[in-house]
């Protein structure tokens, strides 16, 4: 039990390190990556929202309704947002002006409403705690390696302490935009190299796979609609559903399935407490077949 | 002729110089997934544009004369439901009336409330204390700026898919470096708007 | 029987579609409401205060004084805000805070004047947007120390030869847009120290 949750915390460090796998975040990420310690602001910034939102979320999971369940999530979490935006305005002036208008923009930030999304919305009040730790820490780790990298090679220092830039003309390029996508582009593929020793599926595209709201194109917004043509033509890679007693990797259409087998079976008992609680992928259609079936039973 | 001045000015930051994507690092996400063919990136941006000037212009009155001076606070909250409503709204209002354009755009509609490139440019507004009217013009101008990033780099990622990329820059690392030639191309826009 | 009892089961199931959703959103949404009014009570203070100190530091910086006071002043230009520096009951210099579009966005300066429309010295506020390692030096001391002492109508010249006494400082290598703009800004403080300055020797001194 324990080693489970040790590694629901490391899985977001290592082996779904939000910005080299699940590639979530990208804009912060290259955004405010031009100094180490920007990274570690914006990371720490981030770990906290992720946090408060994961425990906020999995409490509330059973009581949001699934229709609005992206609106709640995005309030919940632009709550914890703005109320970090105020400490940081009021205790860490420093760190506010260097990341600007990106500290506000964590609200929209993937990885907080993908986290949300495909775990806390499904999962206790304590693993959801931990992977928003993960994650976060993850991301925080990330941010400030490319930060570093970034500030080594542009300004010839790290965490503003001169290493390299008397006797090596700082790159001001890499401070740059271009610098920016240079450097992400060559973490991913030094990421992917790991991965591809380890037998692991590289990283092809950010896709729809990779997209917070792709459910939320599959559910709250287009209810009952076709999938997104880009969405279903983007998933290369395999959409993820996540329960922390079997982290499983299926396809779309297999987890589907799954997901609506596992409803009809235990549709009597779980369907009637929980009523609100339905898996992510489940069909409109299947949701209204087994809600009938309740009342079936119920009567 | 002041304010003639400024929308030009405006409309060449907003476009080239202050690229949105490329330089301000704004909507990334779309500019990466939705940019592998050109007429997917044309849709995408159409539908960014309109939610990005239809936000502002909810957002700014709503800040100007409701959450200004007392419940600044509040304007992220604000803002951000305010944008994941309109979406649902124009969304909506396309499908019961404009079928064609529904088809068209409907299904980049809902991956635009969580685009950062939207909700960032109804605050840079509020930040830059832009009146009503350059407020539009500015978010006018930051969607066409989304739009031509979308379009040169829907054209190069076409060119890649043919191209002989060395095997450890296969995938996503190749697309960012040729994201980090396009935005090397916009730096020569630096200054002109000045 | 069955049939009635689904549809009343249908329709009820219908209308707690719709209210409970709203119910639920409405009071997520008064929840967070309350917990930001009260963060903001509590880092309101904090915060403005912070604001203050940090342009008081920033004018102390500028002119050592006993006192700002902060004061509106009706120009040609505009209505604008400054702050009169008091050392001993007497206005020993006035300090503006001008802006002026850069390379890649504002550049926010402010100039401290002497009561004869010298300027004492200036600091960079903010440059965020300028280019790092190119327009960003415009926030080094080297470089804005040039300001000092001069005059009017200040120019910027490239290639460093610029002489102080015909106003003149040395742009920034590689980045003369990013010097013109705090120049610009510099002068306009000085546009406006012309006139209040006058205007207040003139109406026989208030403080």
């Amino acid at each position: 039990m324990k080693s489970k949750k040790l590694s629901i915390l490391t899985n977001g460090i290592i082996k779904e390190n939000p910005v080299l796998r699940l590639v979530l975040g990208t804009c912060p990420t290259l955004a405010v990556t031009t100094a180490a310690a920007n990274g570690i602001g914006m990371g720490i910034a981030a770990t906290i929202v992720l946090v408060c939102s994961n425990a906020a979320i999995s409490l509330l999971r059973n009581f949001i309704p699934d229709k609005v369940r992206i609106p709640a999530f995005i309030t919940v979490i632009a709550g914890f947002v703005s109320v970090v935006q105020m400490l940081v305005k009021a205790f860490a002036p420093a760190i506010d002006e260097s990341l600007g208008i990106f500290l506000p923009l964590i609200v929209v930030n993937c990885i907080i409403l993908a986290r949300a999304e495909m775990f806390a919305s499904k999962n206790p009040v304590l693993p959801s705690i931990l992977d928003g730790l993960g994650m976060g820490i993850g991301f925080t780790a990330t941010l400030t390696l490319m930060g570093a990298i970034r500030e080594l090679l542009g300004a010839g220092t790290i965490f503003g302490m001169t290493v390299t830039a008397e006797f090596i003309d700082p790159m001001i390029i890499f401070l740059l935009p271009p610098g920016g996508f240079f450097v992400f582009g060559i973490l991913v593929a030094a990421s992917n190299a790991l991965a591809r020793r380890q037998g692991k599926p590289v990283v092809e595209h950010l896709g729809c796979a990779n997209c917070p709201s792709r459910s939320a194109c599959h559910n709250a917004v287009l209810d009952g609609e076709e999938k997104p043509v880009e969405c279903a033509a983007k998933a290369t890679e395999e959409p993820k559903q996540e329960k922390v007693e079997e982290i499983k990797e299926t396809t779309q259409e297999e987890a589907s399935e799954e997901a609506q087998e596992k409803i009809v079976e235990e549709a009597p008992q779980e369907v009637a407490e929980e009523n609100e609680e339905t898996s992510e992928t489940v069909e409109e259609t299947v949701v209204e077949e087994t809600d009938e079936k309740v009342g079936g039973s119920n009567e | 002729m002041n304010s003639t001045t400024s929308i030009v000015a405006i409309l060449l930051a907003g476009i080239l110089t202050n690229n949105m994507v490329l330089s301000k690092f704004l909507g990334i996400c779309p500019f990466l997934g939705v940019s592998k063919k050109v007429n997917t990136a044309f849709s995408m941006s159409i539908a960014v544009i309109l939610v990005m000037v239809i936000a502002t212009a909810v957002t700014w009155p709503i800040y100007t004369y409701l959450l200004y001076p007392n419940f600044t606070y509040l304007q992220t909250v604000v803002f951000i439901l305010v944008i994941a409503a309109i979406v649902q709204l124009i969304e909506v209002f396309l499908k019961k009336f404009i079928k064609p354009i529904y088809n068209a755009l409907g299904i980049y509609l809902p991956l635009i409330t969580t685009n950062c490139a939207v909700l960032g440019i109804t605050m840079l507004n509020i930040t830059d204390g832009l009146n009503f009217g350059l407020s539009l013009v500015n978010a006018l101008a930051a969607g066409l700026g989304f739009m031509l990033a979308m379009l040169l780099f829907a054209g190069v990622r076409s060119k890649l898919d043919t191209a002989d990329v060395p095997e450890f820059l296969k995938g996503l690392p190749i697309t960012l470096i040729a994201a980090a030639l396009v935005a090397l191309s916009f730096l020569g826009f630096a200054g002109i708007g000045g | 029987m069955k049939e009635l009892l689904n549809k009343i089961a249908a329709y009820y199931k219908k209308i707690s579609d719709i209210v409970t959703p709203t119910a639920v959103l409405a009071i997520i949404c008064v929840v967070v409401t309350l917990a930001l009014s009260s963060t903001n009570l509590l880092t309101e203070g904090k915060i403005k205060a912070l604001a203050i100190e940090t342009q008081n530091k920033a004018m102390s910086k500028l002119i050592e004084a006993d006192e700002y006071h902060e004061l509106p002043a009706k120009t040609s230009y505009g209505d604008i805000t400054y702050n009169a520096a008091i050392k001993d009951g007497d206005t020993i210099g006035c300090i503006f805070v001008t802006e002026a579009n850069g390379y890649g966005g504002t550049i926010s300066v402010m100039t401290a004047v002497d009561m004869d429309c010298n300027i004492i010295a200036v600091e960079i506020l903010a440059a965020a947007d300028e280019t790092p390692g190119l327009g960003q030096n415009v926030t080094k001391p080297d470089w804005y120390g040039q300001f000092a002492g001069l005059k009017d109508d200040i120019t910027v010249i490239k290639g460093g030869s610029a002489n102080a006494e015909n106003n003149e400082i040395n742009a920034v290598t590689g980045a003369t847009i990013s010097s013109k703009a705090v120049t610009a800004a510099v002068n306009q403080a000085l546009d406006y120290a012309k006139e209040i300055i006058v205007n207040t020797e003139v109406k026989g001194d208030e403080s």
